[in-house]
Order: structure tokens, then sequence, then C-alpha cells
């Protein structure tokens, strides 16, 4: 029953999505981008994702942890078209990428937590 | 929660009239029906809803206009508490005071796209067109007639993504690449037909001071019948690479496009980017069409004739303030803060999108900008116990106002789509909604 567990337990993560003071925890597939996630759990994270996961929009912008981030950018780093959309983020950061490019994969630890970036003020300031 | 003041709140929800369905408008509706009970009545100038998402948004981005989907949803799964008016302007159907008074708040979202004038001598001249009459013609708003384009050369004024939206789609006119999108037949037919082979976009700043996104730039670059190139000094070129290193990486990323692009283009069709140059006056034929634009040079100190047929404009904006709105000095709607507008009475008003500040950003601004406001009206309302307002359907009933509601707007919209898929578009718009107004 203990490798039954494990591997089961392999087979999905759980996505920590912090969104200002909110948080929302959500079970993802490997193999799911974290916007998969989103809409599989119709979380209320206002407009995330807008054009659907066809790389037109930039609403799916998550902020990953650093060693997520550098993981990610071995395998799986942002190309020319991902990049030109992040730079339309208000709040691009170091650690910006695209949640409809991410996927969840086997090296992500039990709990895979990312910053869905909300403004404070709005643009007028920045 | 409580369930007895669960219940009690539902006979005392807030009803929040929103002025203006676009993406500003529909997202921050959309935060606010998941966030709490209110009840929304939503109003639209146009025939049909979205805003610049169908009339601005060009063709070829469709996968932009994806964030319908999540519009539609909205609206099915809130029929008791969600309404659409189409076909009312909020000013002349209902007036701003009369949306205040019959509803608990109300929520400006009524964008703010409507080009500056040019102001200079000869701008009435034929084929002088602003960016956003050029940018509707194209996206099927109703009654704008065709501009001409017979010529050879047409001039784009203006450094920011409509110059380029405006340059991109009549360099995609004829290479058949619009044809299953949204471009209404008529209008694609009129661009295939065009004899423009050479397009000059004018800034009268320098290459460091654009405004395009990088996305946008680059779609121009990668157009493969099109030579496109960056026309810049020495000088400016030597400057933006020495200083390429201190820009962050936004600025830095779009300047070493610009810089990878600079040069004259060349070959059968050619799109050129011009700095410096200061628009003085658009000279016309014996006809009153635009023959020329007289610029001056800002790196030579003289005057130049660029010849053109077709001149586009893009150079700023005006502001609309609703009747009734306060002001301020700059001439925009008077906010309290980030989003509460600056005025007396018992009915909270709220701005946000264009109409607030100014046409700046893309959608995720938009989407950014609405989450937060649909967060701070949440809060005020949070303790609200007062009585539902009555809305405002009654007074358009008076006025035999024919409105069109969501349900008249899904059967236009698959009227459309059925339309399209006669000729494997995504949807054929209507250019005319008589038929469809009751
Ligand atoms: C040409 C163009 C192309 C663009 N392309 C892109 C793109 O490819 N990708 C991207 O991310 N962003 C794009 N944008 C930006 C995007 O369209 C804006 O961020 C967004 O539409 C702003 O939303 P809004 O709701 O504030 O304004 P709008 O979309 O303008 O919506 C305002 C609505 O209010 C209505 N209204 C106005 N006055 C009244 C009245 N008195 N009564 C009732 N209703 C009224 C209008 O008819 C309109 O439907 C583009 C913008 C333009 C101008
Ligand atoms: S969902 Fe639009 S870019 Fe990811």
């Amino acid at each position: 029953p203990q490798t039954r567990l494990l591997s089961s337990a392999s087979e999905t993560r759980t996505v920590r999505f912090l969104n200002g003071d909110r948080k929302f925890d959500a079970n993802g597939k490997i193999g799911q981008t974290l916007l998969d996630v989103v809409v599989e759990h119709d979380l209320a994270l206002d407009g995330f994702g807008a054009c659907e996961g066809t790389l037109a929009c930039c609403t799916c912008h998550v902020i990953l942890g650093k060693e997520h981030f550098e993981r990610e950018d071995k395998l799986n780093p942002a190309g020319e078209e991902e990049l030109d959309l992040l730079d339309m983020a208000p709040e691009l950061n170091d650690y910006s990428r695209l949640g409809c490019q991410i996927k969840i994969t086997k090296k992500d630890p039990e709990v895979v937590e990312v910053v869905v970036p909300t403004i404070n003020r709005d643009a007028r300031n920045s | 929660r409580n369930l007895s003041i669960n219940s009690f709140r539902r006979f005392t929800r807030p009803r929040l009239a929103i002025v203006g369905s676009g993406p500003a408008g529909m997202f921050t509706c959309n935060a606010l029906l998941r966030r709490t009970n209110f009840a929304v009545d939503v109003f639209e100038n146009y025939h049909v809803p979205f805003g610049l998402v169908r009339y601005g948004v060009a063709p070829d981005h469709q996968e932009v206009k994806n964030c319908i989907n999540l519009f539609d949803n909205m609206f099915d799964s809130n029929k008791d508490r969600l309404r659409l008016f189409c076909n009312v302007n909020i000013g002349k159907d209902v007036t701003f005071e009369e949306l205040t008074n019959n509803y608990n708040s109300v929520l400006l979202a009524y964008g703010s796209y409507k080009t500056r004038s040019l102001a200079i001598p000869g701008e009435k001249s034929l084929n002088v067109l602003s960016g956003s009459e050029f940018v509707g013609w194209y996206n099927g708003v109703p009654n704008v007639a065709n501009p001409s384009l017979d010529g050879d050369s047409a001039v784009i004024i203006g450094n920011g993504n409509v110059a380029l939206d405006c340059a991109r789609i009549i360099s995609m006119g004829a290479d058949g690449s619009l044809k299953s999108s949204d471009i209404p037949d008529d209008r694609l037919a009129h661009l295939q037909e065009s004899k423009i082979r050479n397009i000059k976009v004018l800034g009268r700043r320098g290459p460091g001071d654009v405004s395009f996104t990088i996305k946008e730039l680059r779609e121009q670059f990668k157009l493969a019948e099109w030579s496109s190139a960056v026309d810049m000094s020495r000088e400016d070129e030597e400057t933006l690479r020495s200083e390429l290193p201190k820009f962050e990486r936004k600025k830095k990323r779009l300047t070493e496009l610009l810089l990878k692009f600079a040069g004259k283009p060349n070959g059968p069709r050619q799109c050129h980017f011009l700095f410096n140059r200061v628009p003085q006056e658009v000279l016309s034929d014996s006809c009153g069409r635009v023959k020329a634009i007289k610029v001056f040079n800002k790196y030579t100190n003289e005057t130049e004739t660029v010849p053109c047929s077709l001149l586009i404009y893009s150079i700023g904006y005006q502001t609309l303030i609703l009747d009734g709105v306060p002001q301020n000095a700059k001439g925009m709607i008077d906010m309290k803060d980030e989003c509460r507008v600056n005025i007396q009475g018992p009915t909270p008003v709220y701005a946000t999108g264009w109409c607030a500040h100014g046409p700046r950003g893309v959608i995720v601004d938009t989407q950014q900008q609405s989450a937060f406001v649909a967060e701070q009206i949440a809060k005020d309302f949070e303790n609200f116990n007062g009585k539902t307002a009555v809305g405002a359907d009654v007074l358009l009933k008076q006025r035999h106002v024919r409105s069109i509601s969501w349900d008249r707007w899904k059967f236009i919209d698959n009227e459309e789509k059925l339309k399209g898929q006669k000729s494997g578009k995504i949807r054929e718009k209507f250019t005319t909604f008589d038929s469809f107004v009751n």
C-alpha cells in the first residue's frame, strides 16, 4: 500500500496561488499547465488566462520561486513570444513567466507556490 | 457565514449600473459577481457589446478576443442578476444623474478612444483619417466610409500601437491571411485592392521615445512580403547602443529590436519608420485630396515634403466626460483616488479602464485595474443594508429606447457566426442592425 500511495501522490501536486492577501490551493496533475489548474478548479483569479492559453494576452502572468524558475529555465525556457508578452506585464519580475506555459512536472515539490501579482493601485503611478 | 444574514442580504442587494461593455466594464463585472450578491445592469452605446474587443483589436489578433468567452459564461451563469442594454447612450437616452438616482452605485467604464485632431493647416483634406476612424473602418463599425487605397503611398503619424495596427492591416490586406478572421468581407475586399506599396510611420520624437509594444512591432518586421526598417541617425544609433545596458528589461528588448532593423527598406513593398518629424501642413491636390505632408525634420532643421495619398494620424487622444461627471483641470474625470469619482451625494460612483486613466496600456492593464476596482467596490458595500434601487429599465420603456438585450445579442452573435461559417470565417460582422432592434 505504501508504494501505491507514493506513486499516486506523485501524479499530482498542490499548486498554491498567492494573489494579494488571498490564497488558493488546488490540485494539479503532472503535465497540466498552471492555467489548466486555474480553469479546472474555477479559481477566483479574476480574468486570469483571458486569451485561453494562446500566447496573446499576458493575463496569466505568474512569478515563480527562484528554484522553480531556474528549474523551468533549464528545461522549458521562455521563448521569444513569451518574453515579448511578458514585457506587457504590469509587475514584471526576474522570475516572471506565463502561467499557460508552465507545466507541473515530476521535479516539482509537493506544494508549488506561485505569485499572481495584483496591483494595489492603478497604473497611473507606475 | 450566518445563513439569516445571507438571506436578509439577498433582498437588499445593491444594484449597480455599468456604463460601457468593454473589457474594463466586463472584467470588473465578472469579478464583482463572483465576490458579491450585486445585481448589475450594463449599458452600451453600440448595438453590440465588448467595446474595443470587437471594434479596436485587430482582426489578426483573434486570440485576444477569446476573453469574450469569459464574458459569455458570466452572462449565462448570472441570468437572475445581470442584464445588458445595448444601443443605449448614457447622456442621451438616460442621463448620468438618472443613473445615480436609480442605482445604488455607478461604475463608469466608457473608454476613451477618440483621436486628437492634427491641428495643422489642411487637416480637413480628403483621405486624411484619424487612427480611430481607420481602425473602426476595418473592424466593421457601422457607417464608416471606405478610405481610398488607390494611391501608392500612405503616411501614418504616431508611434503607438494604433499606428502599428494600421500599418500592419494595410500590409496584410493583400496577402490573404485575414481571410478567415472576423474582418467584414467588404472591408477585406477593399483592402485586397489596395495599391499602397509604401508606408511611412512618422514619429515626432526619437526612436528612444516610441510607445510601441514589442510584440506588435515584431509583427510588422515579420511580414514576409514587406521590407520594414527603422530610419535613425548614426548619432541616435550610437546613443541608444551605449545606453542599452542601463535600460530596464522591457525598454532594452524593444530598443534592441529597433536597432536590429535600423536601415532602409528595399524591394517592392516597403514600410519605413522615420523619427523626429513634426507635422506642419497637409498639402492637397486640385480635388482637395491629400497629396503630401510637410514635416519639420528635427535632425536637419529643414522642412520636408513627404508624398502620400492616404494620411492616418494617431497622436494622442481626446477625453470625453459624460455630462454631470466632475472633471479636473486636466480634462479627465475628477477622481478622489485610484477608482472613486470625486462626487457628492448618496450614490458612490467609480471609474475604471480607459475613461478613468486615459487610453494607455493593453488588455492586461485593464484587467488588472478591474480586479482592483471590483475589490474596492465589494469592500465599500460589505455592510450594505439599504434598499435595492429600482434600475433604469422603466425609464427606457417610457422613452421607447430600442435597447438590445443579452439574449438578442446572442441571436445576432449566432447569426454572425453562421454567416461567417459559410465562407470559413470566424464570423461575418453585421454593419447595420436595423433589423435587430425591435
Ligand atoms: C486599435 C486598438 C487595438 C488594440 N489592440 C489590442 C490588442 O491587440 N491586445 C490588447 O491586449 N489590447 C489591445 N488594445 C487595448 C484594449 O482594447 C484596451 O485595453 C481596452 O479595450 C480598454 O477597455 P475599456 O473598457 O476601458 O474601453 P473600451 O473597450 O473602449 O470600452 C468602452 C465601451 O463603452 C461604450 N460607451 C462609450 N460611451 C458610452 C455612453 N455614453 N453610453 C454607453 N456606452 C458608452 C463604448 O461604446 C465601448 O463599448 C487595443 C486598443 C485599440 C484602441
Ligand atoms: S493565457 Fe493569455 S498568454 Fe497565457
